[in-house]
């Protein structure tokens, strides 16, 4: 990170705590136009809890439609924080200080919204709790007829994994957060608000003694979310994998394949809300062009991984040369409507943006990232659609019914409720706690450095 | 800046950064410890070691030519020989993805042990020489197998794995090569320089250097260039290797993961292999002073990391076979893990992962100069089970389908090694090591000029009460 810009403390407590202390002009309106589009969807889901499944597309013999695709998106894109924050911090990377929270705070609302997901799918979602084993005691009812949760079974795996996830992901951002909740403390005026961050802050007061705890803990807990982090991404692959009822399903090569994939399209997201954070609070002095070309020249690698690991699951699903397989592959790459898909998706979530980010003034330009990566995440969803829903519709030796899907105005307006969450969710956020944490910036600059080698001074960092 | 060094002529006095910085910094001195360890005489212990590896290599040799006049036929001879030559690719020839991915990632605790990872490169040719047999020993595709070339008479020639193979490791060995002269060009220069008796050969392998900026940009820019080559032809030779040489072999094993999780293997048995040789440069090579602790730990954390990804792979692969329970899928679980290669199996695990794990998790082994080379052994003896488990049993199949169960009637005895085996499982070990010995009688194994930057861009400074390292990140 060769751009920096030395600033005191009070700059930065003022910068970042701003748009804590007063709302923003575009706030409200912003957060009116997401609420609407939030309540339009869940009025969408008022009648599907009326009415039934039946308001939606998902039929036989598409079981699956976008709602499980869109869960898996989500939980894709919940992949960016722990990526970003667990891994920068644990391999020191310094340029990282300004980005995670809001990768944090990515994380924690899009695992939210690939859950609800997973509440609209199922008919009856007033049942869900039949996936936790419960004794009679509790739920005699249920017991009685025999409904015990297998654990064999990946629809338990995911909520256990999707579940410490989510926890875990809570602690991460409170235990980073605490600092700053009592810098917010101090600095707010009105009672309400001072009592409720007092609560929060659990009495941080800056003692040596709490910060060696604040140091210690965050890179602590990035070492044990990691692996749940991984679970999780493998454990919704293995939803499809392990069956083999569905042909372009069965790949061992899935649990990878999902978590690169998570990963570029989490990652993506990041820089998307990245470029976004900047424009709408202003953010020039904390988010630089340096901080987009690391995260265009990581992208570009992850890309290419993952493109690697699509060309092993066709070739692999290609090489056994069994009829099914082949005529799957067929509909997908030469058939209507999944061949432009197919094609729209190749462009998106590889081509274009890789192709533009080999370009160091594109990765630099925050504009260009935004609308590159805004590309990769509409690949990354049609390749959640075409993963699950062709493998479905196919015409098979023994279906006696087959079909094309497309999701009902019901499952769009849903779509469009869990984007419209997470947005929405992040600007709430953002204007109760600092997005970018202040505490952490002061850091940076503390264990900013100079070295004198030669005539030159050479940027360094100070390590422990 | 002055050139004082002509290169057409190649005569002139050379001026390499840390001459520049002498005259601006006018305290800086030239590594001549490190100059003079590399061309002093060495020691007996040097001299052993290369008697020893050439008479291995010897018998290694003689071994290779009893099989060939054995015959290709018969696939099952030739199952630890095939173990013993991917070996070589999944350790030794994975050990220069370390210093490429630091020098990508720009950390500086590894510049001490990168050249050290280079030189394995050299391997590569013991490697190649003892593919070659394998050509005749692979079937051509005319045999009716499938095979990721999608075999058709006439258009696509029975040949394939044979010749895309051949060129992918010629072109993944050319570039290691590559890369570790490029990265050693500075150093050859200052040895050009300070060298009496071998100026000519480093004049020659110098190929002109005088440490222009141009120079150094294009250094700068090749090895990471060549560094990404280096990574995707690994990946390529690893999935040419896994699929044409092992996976077609056993039919009814389809997964995707296994050339990913081969490729992985050799950079954790490139890891392993390199903490021996760290360990060894810095006990017995005289390198005490050069090579720390932070190189230990580094190389540890490292190898903690390989080893929790490798288990992932393996869950990720054996999730998916256990629960689809295609009688194929059966029956490759089956002869991998547990039919009669349990107990190779069952050491795989152990070695490869469950000592590794229990092990470096604790910091103090990690960050110790002894922990990660004995764990580092664990890793490659796991490493050879691993690659024996599978090609081995791969190899030695009896292909006879029951009729009834449509399943594999036999499946294959561990395979026990003859003596003409293990004649040939000591040449593949000894030669890279005799090659890597040879070569680093020019090549100093510790990198001269990233030393001098190693030293440059790190310094102790007070911070308050305490006192702390103080990184340069200079790019």
């Amino acid at each position: 990170m060769q751009e920096h810009t030395q600033l005191s403390d009070k700059e930065i407590t003022d910068d970042l705590l701003s748009p804590v202390i007063r709302s923003p002009k575009w706030f409200w309106m912003t957060i009116g136009s997401l609420g609407l589009i939030m309540l339009l969807g869940l009025s969408g889901y008022v009648w599907e809890l009326y009415s039934g499944l039946g308001v939606t597309n998902v039929k036989r013999p598409v079981y699956w439609g976008a709602y499980i695709t869109n869960f898996v998106f989500w939980i894709g894109i919940s992949h960016a924080g722990i990526m970003v924050s667990a891994i920068l911090r644990l391999t020191q990377a310094e340029w990282r200080r300004s980005i995670t929270r809001a990768a944090e705070v990515l994380t924690l609302f899009s695992l939210i919204a690939a859950l609800s997901n997973i509440l609209f799918h199922v008919g009856r979602p007033w049942r869900i709790y039949w996936i936790t084993p419960l004794p009679p005691v509790v739920i005699g009812y249920d017991f009685a007829r025999g409904i015990w949760p297998n654990i064999r079974s990946p629809f338990v795996w995911d909520p256990v994994a999707v579940g410490t996830y989510l926890l875990s992901t809570i602690l991460f951002i409170y235990t980073c957060l605490l600092p700053d909740i009592a810098l917010v403390r101090d600095k707010v005026k009105s009672k309400i608000p001072k009592i409720i961050y007092s609560v929060l802050a659990l009495g941080f007061r800056g003692t040596p003694r709490q910060w060696k705890i604040q140091a210690t803990t965050p890179i602590l807990l990035s070492a044990l979310v990691l692996p749940i982090f991984v679970s999780v991404h493998s454990i919704v692959s293995w939803d499809f994998a392990v069956s083999i009822a569905v042909e372009g399903w069965h790949s061992t090569i899935f649990a990878p394949y999902f978590i690169i994939g998570a990963i570029h399209s989490g990652v993506s997201a990041v820089a998307c809300l990245m470029a976004g954070l900047l424009w709408l609070y202003k953010l020039d002095k904390y988010i630089k062009p340096d901080h987009f070309d690391a995260i265009g020249r990581l992208l570009v690698i992850v890309a290419t991984i993952w493109l690697f690991t699509l060309f092993l699951e066709w070739i692999f699903a290609l090489y056994p040369l069994e009829d099914p397989e082949i005529a799957l592959r067929n509909m997908q790459v030469f058939q209507s409507p999944w061949n432009y898909l197919f094609i729209l998706f190749l462009f998106t979530a590889y081509i274009i943006p890789v192709s533009a980010w080999l370009f160091k003034n594109i990765r630099r330009s925050a504009k260009w990232m935004f609308f590159t990566t805004i590309l990769v995440n509409v690949g990354m969803w049609l390749e959640r659609f075409l993963i699950i829903i062709p493998g479905l519709s196919r015409r098979t030796e023994l279906s006696f019914n087959w079909g094309s899907y497309s999701p009902s105005l019901v499952e769009m307006g849903l779509v469009a409720f869990t984007f419209a969450f997470v947005i929405c969710g992040i600007l709430v956020f953002a204007r109760i706690f600092p997005i970018i944490p202040p505490f952490d910036v002061k850091e940076g600059m503390r264990l900013r450095h100079v070295i004198k080698i030669g005539k030159r001074n050479i940027s360094a960092v100070v390590r422990e | 800046m002055k050139l004082e060094y002509d290169s057409k002529t190649r005569k002139g006095k050379l001026i390499y950064p840390e001459k520049v910085i002498e005259r601006s910094l006018g305290k800086v001195p030239p590594s001549k410890d490190l100059i003079d360890k590399h061309l002093h005489k060495r020691g007996g212990m040097f001299r052993i070691s290369l008697m020893f590896t050439a008479i291995f290599s010897v018998i290694g040799i003689l071994g290779t030519i009893f099989k060939i006049i054995n015959g290709f036929d018969n696939l099952s001879d030739w199952s630890v020989y095939v173990t013993a030559c991917v070996f070589i690719f999944t350790t030794f020839m994975g050990a220069p993805m370390l210093s490429m991915a630091t020098k990508v990632a720009r950390g500086n605790w590894s510049r001490p042990v990168s050249r050290l990872s280079e030189i394995f490169c050299i391997s590569g040719i013991a490697g190649l020489l003892m593919f070659l047999p394998i050509l005749w020993v692979l079937p051509s595709l005319e045999d009716g197998r499938n095979t990721l070339w999608f075999y058709d008479p006439g258009k696509v020639p029975a040949y394939s794995p044979h010749i895309w193979t051949t060129i992918a490791m010629i072109a993944f060995i050319l570039t290691a090569l590559a890369l570790l002269w490029i990265n050693a060009r500075p150093d050859f220069a200052i040895l050009r320089d300070n060298s009496k008796g071998k100026n000519k050969i480093y004049s020659f392998l110098s190929w002109g250097w005088v440490g222009s900026t141009k120079q150094w940009n294009s250094l700068r820019q090749r090895v990471s260039i060549l560094g990404i080559f280096y990574f995707m032809l690994l990946i390529t030779v690893h999935f040419c290797l896994a699929s044409d040489f092992l996976m077609t072999l056993l039919p009814g094993w389809i997964d995707s993961l296994y050339p990913v999780t081969q490729a992985h293997n050799a950079i954790q048995g490139g890891v392993a292999v390199l903490i021996i040789a760290v360990f060894i440069a810095w006990k017995w090579g005289g390198y005490k002073q050069y090579i720390g602790l932070d190189q230990f730990w580094g190389l540890g954390k490292l190898l903690f990391g390989i080893s929790l990804l490798w288990v992932w792979f393996f869950i990720s692969s054996l999730m998916v076979l256990w629960y689809g329970k295609k009688p194929n899928e059966r029956d490759v679980l089956q002869i991998l893990m547990f039919g009669k290669y349990l107990p190779v199996f069952l050491g795989t695990i152990f070695f490869v992962f469950i000592i590794p794990f229990t092990l470096l998790i604790l910091n103090n082994v990690r960050k110790s100069f002894y922990g990660p080379p004995i764990i580092a052994i664990s890793v490659l003896i796991g490493n050879f089970l691993d690659r024996f488990r599978h090609y081995s049993s791969a190899y030695s199949l009896d292909r006879t389908i029951d009729e009834n169960t449509h399943r594999f009637a036999n499946l294959p005895e561990i395979y026990v090694p003859s003596i003409v085996d293990i004649m040939v499982l000591l040449g593949a070990i000894s030669l890279p090591i005799f090659l890597i010995l040879i070569i680093s009688k020019y090549v100093p194994i510790i990198s001269l000029w990233e030393n001098r930057e190693y030293i440059l861009y790190g310094s102790h400074e007070k911070y308050h009460h305490t006192e702390v390292l103080v990184e340069g990140k200079p790019y």
